[in-house]
């Protein structure tokens, strides 16, 4: 059995060598027309798996084992046309332990699977910037590298240098992506901390943005997402159960007033459709089921 | 069984650490000139990180401290893509896709790694 180079990771070799013997012991039950066809399949295939040879990766031998433990005919046929991907393809297969009726089939599969990541990426590419042109997209990375939350409070508050300029033009945060990418920060006991810790920030940065010439109600708002930010995070600090879910919701909250906020920079006249009692009851809610948050937020039970 | 039910076997770290890799080895002898660096992370019940290195034309477990360009996603809305079964726009606008960095990038990218047969 050969070895897989250019791959990280033992587990698939082992894992291709236990499939590629269970396709070997079911050779015993084919015929000899399959085992024909088989052997031009591998002669077929070790030129391809030549090509891999030369580029440093020799998976053509699983997928060899594959071919002739299953003596498909179609095996044949695909040989005459293979590529690196196909036979990356049959081995993949391999891997996971599928019952291979055919080589052939399993790399029809997979070059499909490739066409449509690749369909997919392209739709990412093409309709991701359209729709990033009205909101901006936060990371679990950008969370956990930034954790004053400049990255996202120059962007959306003109903040700079620990300097908050005018409101950054039309720029908003998308509020989904921004609660999604929160909540899989805090998911680990580990990022838990971290994640609360990048909405208080962003809370901090979003209040002193409100009250640059803003009106008072905004600027309540504000001062209550800041609370409800700021308290998340010392429940995360003190492993407090529904800590978790608080930094989403303060995020969340946070994004939404710090749109509305940008609405009204940008156009005073605006009306804003969040009011207060909304965001207590939420949080109310939440402190409901977690009563332990009672003390990190400022709501009355 | 088809085509289709077929792929629904391939995981995503079939995609990853199997059919990629030999794609990109492939592509080798293209003339595309794309050298970058691509930082994935998927989300599940377990999270998943790979670094596909244009460069060397490789894919690496684990990311990079800084890929040119940076997408996470959950891993379900991964094999939804792999499948031709997802919507990327509600994907996109919902949040679950998230990234960093230029998105004509991963345009490119997307066009060495179209494959047909």
């Amino acid at each position: 059995m050969s070895s897989i180079k250019g791959v990280d990771g033992n587990k698939n070799l082992s894992n291709l060598e236990q499939a590629a013997k269970d396709q070997r012991d079911m050779a015993h039950d084919l015929n000899d027309a399959g085992d024909k066809v088989a052997a031009v399949a591998k002669n077929d295939l070790k030129q391809a798996g030549d090509h891999l040879v030369k580029s440093g990766q020799n998976v053509a031998d699983a997928a060899i084992n594959a071919a002739q433990a299953v003596g498909h005919a179609g095996v044949g046929v695909a040989a005459g046309v293979v590529t690196t991907a196909h036979v990356g393809v049959a081995a993949g297969a391999a891997a996971v332990g599928t019952v291979v009726k055919g080589a052939e089939v399993m790399a029809q599969a997979g070059s499909w699977v490739a066409s449509n990541i690749a369909k997919g990426f392209a739709s990412i590419a093409n309709r991701g910037g359209e729709i990033a042109a009205e909101e901006q997209t936060v990371t679990t990375q950008e969370i956990t590298t930034d954790p004053q939350a400049k990255s996202l409070s120059e962007k959306i508050f003109g903040f700079a240098g620990d300097q908050m300029e005018k409101a950054a033009e039309t720029a908003k945060i998308g509020v989904e992506a921004y609660a999604k990418a929160i909540g899989h920060t805090v998911a680990t006991a580990e990022g838990l901390v971290k994640g609360a810790a990048h909405a208080a920030a962003f809370g901090g940065n979003l209040l002193s943005a409100a009250v640059i010439g803003t009106a008072a109600g905004v600027v309540r708002l504000a001062e209550f997402d800041k609370a409800v930010t700021s308290g998340a995070l010392l429940a995360a600090q003190a492993g407090v159960e529904g800590a978790r879910e608080l930094a989403i919701l303060a995020a969340k909250g946070a994004a939404q007033t710090a749109n509305a906020l940008n609405k009204l920079h940008n156009d005073p006249q605006t009306d804003i459709q969040i009011n207060l009692e909304d965001k207590q009851q939420a949080v109310q809610e939440l402190v409901n089921q977690r009563p332990a948050l009672q003390e990190f937020v400022p709501v009355q039970n | 069984m088809s085509v289709e039910e077929n792929a629904k076997r391939i995981t995503p770290e079939n995609y990853f650490e199997q059919v990629l890799p030999n794609i990109l080895k492939e592509k080798i002898i293209g003339t595309n000139k794309n050298n970058h660096t691509y930082g994935f992370r998927l989300f599940g019940e377990d999270t998943n990180e790979w670094t596909i290195d244009m460069g060397q034309r490789r894919v690496h477990n684990g990311l990079i401290e800084n890929p040119d360009f940076y997408i996470e996603m959950d891993g379900t809305d991964f094999s939804a893509m792999m499948i031709d079964e997802l919507d990327v726009d509600n994907a996109i606008v919902d949040g679950r896709i998230r990234w960093n960095g230029d998105l004509n990038l991963l345009g490119e990218l997307a066009e060495v790694l179209t494959y047909t047969n």
